[in-house]
């Protein structure tokens, strides 16, 4: 019985490979800050919600930056933010394009998608919110510091 | 593909060599050379196990082997040509190439009267020559509010090659009269390889699947035909 125990479990121990378990997570999005149009200022957003496809991204939330995650199916993707609160506003539409290459991080963890040359493009209307959208970091390579501005 | 030749060259050239055998020359004395060649056998085998794994795995593997015997030592050599495919849920692959191995085994047996049965252990070097043709990547979603993306294709990584150093065992047992029936265990280590530009070192033939620690260990089976006096 106690043989037998203590095959299975070196059975067990060798049957795990330190290499078939993924332990990273891959990098969540673009980091996109708000700032005050008029001062240039970091300012927050009461409160700012994004949709994609019609799909509520990010629900509405009082803060001055974002994480927005990119689609790995397609080379543009178009977003809608949408200001609740006052001053009442309609929902303004992003355009971003970028330019994807599929990395391989490890046998366990296989490949995953990264983000360059990053161009943002606002779609003007009668009533925008958003006054301005510039691109600071066009390569998305960490979630630290802003890839995109949105001034309003 | 080049290996291959090779080998079919010497299995030639041995087996002729052979033929020349003769118990005795006109005087009715045995001469050195004949004497010899009374000590000296051949085995000609075909791995079984490789083909039907191979085969259930939606793959091939053609694999045979060679040994050179005098006494209870042996001359091993082995040669393969593999297509594998390597399913990861995140990834595909299939690797197609050939492997040789040579090595030095001996034989701990000892037979009773006629029977030539083997219990040997040996050390081997193995390398291969081979290819990876990347047909599928699978990423995940970055939210639930976008689809995960599949991408099929093919992404090609060629000329690679990878060396190892193997210590096998092998059990060799008549069934009938010449076929034996050989199974195999080995201990091996992935000595060097070229690393694919992009990607990973993640199956050699012959060696099969690596890992982190580029150790291996195998168990298999085949059937050999004995060609001695």
């Amino acid at each position: 019985m106690r043989k037998w125990l203590l095959l299975s479990a070196i059975i067990l121990a060798t049957a795990c490979e330190r290499d078939d378990l993924c332990l990273e997570k891959p990098l969540e999005g673009a980091v996109v800050r708000f700032h005050n149009a008029i001062s240039g200022q970091p300012a927050a957003v009461d409160s700012v919600a994004v949709y994609y496809e019609g799909a509520n991204l990010i629900p509405a939330t009082l803060t001055d930056s974002l994480l927005l995650p990119l689609p790995p199916d397609r080379d543009t993707a178009q977003y809608v933010f949408e200001k609740t609160g006052t001053p009442a506003s309609n929902p303004d539409t992003v355009r971003f394009f970028y330019v994807r290459k599929d990395t391989f991080i490890s046998k366990a963890c296989g490949f995953w998608m990264t983000y360059r040359q990053l161009q943002a493009q606002l779609m003007t209307d009668n009533d925008n919110w958003i006054q301005q959208i510039t691109v600071t970091r066009p390569d998305i390579t960490d979630d630290t510091l802003a890839h995109i501005r949105i001034y309003h | 593909m080049t290996h291959w030749r090779t080998y079919v060259f010497i299995i030639n050239l041995l087996l002729t060599v052979s033929a020349f055998a003769q118990p005795q020359d006109t005087t009715g004395r045995n001469t050195g050379f004949s004497s010899w060649i009374k000590e000296t056998h051949l085995r000609l085998g075909y791995d079984l196990g490789k083909k039907i794994y191979s085969k259930l795995n939606g793959g091939n593997m053609d694999a045979a082997y060679l040994n050179l015997g005098y006494r209870n030592h042996i001359l091993e050599l082995f040669a393969g040509k593999e297509q594998m495919p390597f399913v990861h849920p995140s990834y595909t692959f299939v690797t197609t190439g050939t492997y040789y191995k040579i090595g030095y085994a001996y034989n701990f047996y000892e037979n009773w009267g006629n029977m030539h049965n083997e219990i040997t252990l040996g050390l081997r070097y193995g390398n291969a020559g081979f290819s990876y043709d990347l047909q599928r990547i699978a990423y995940d979603a970055p939210t639930p509010e976008m689809p995960a993306y599949v991408w099929t294709g093919h992404r090609s990584y060629s000329g690679l090659h990878a060396g190892w150093i193997e210590v096998g065992a092998t059990l060799k047992a008549e069934i009938f009269h010449g076929v034996y029936l050989d199974l195999f265990l080995s201990g091996k280590r992935l000595l060097g390889g070229s690393k694919p530009d992009g990607f990973d070192l993640l199956y050699v033939p012959g060696f099969f699947r690596t890992n982190v620690s580029g150790f291996g260990f195998g168990i298999g089976y085949g059937i050999s035909y004995r060609l001695g006096l």
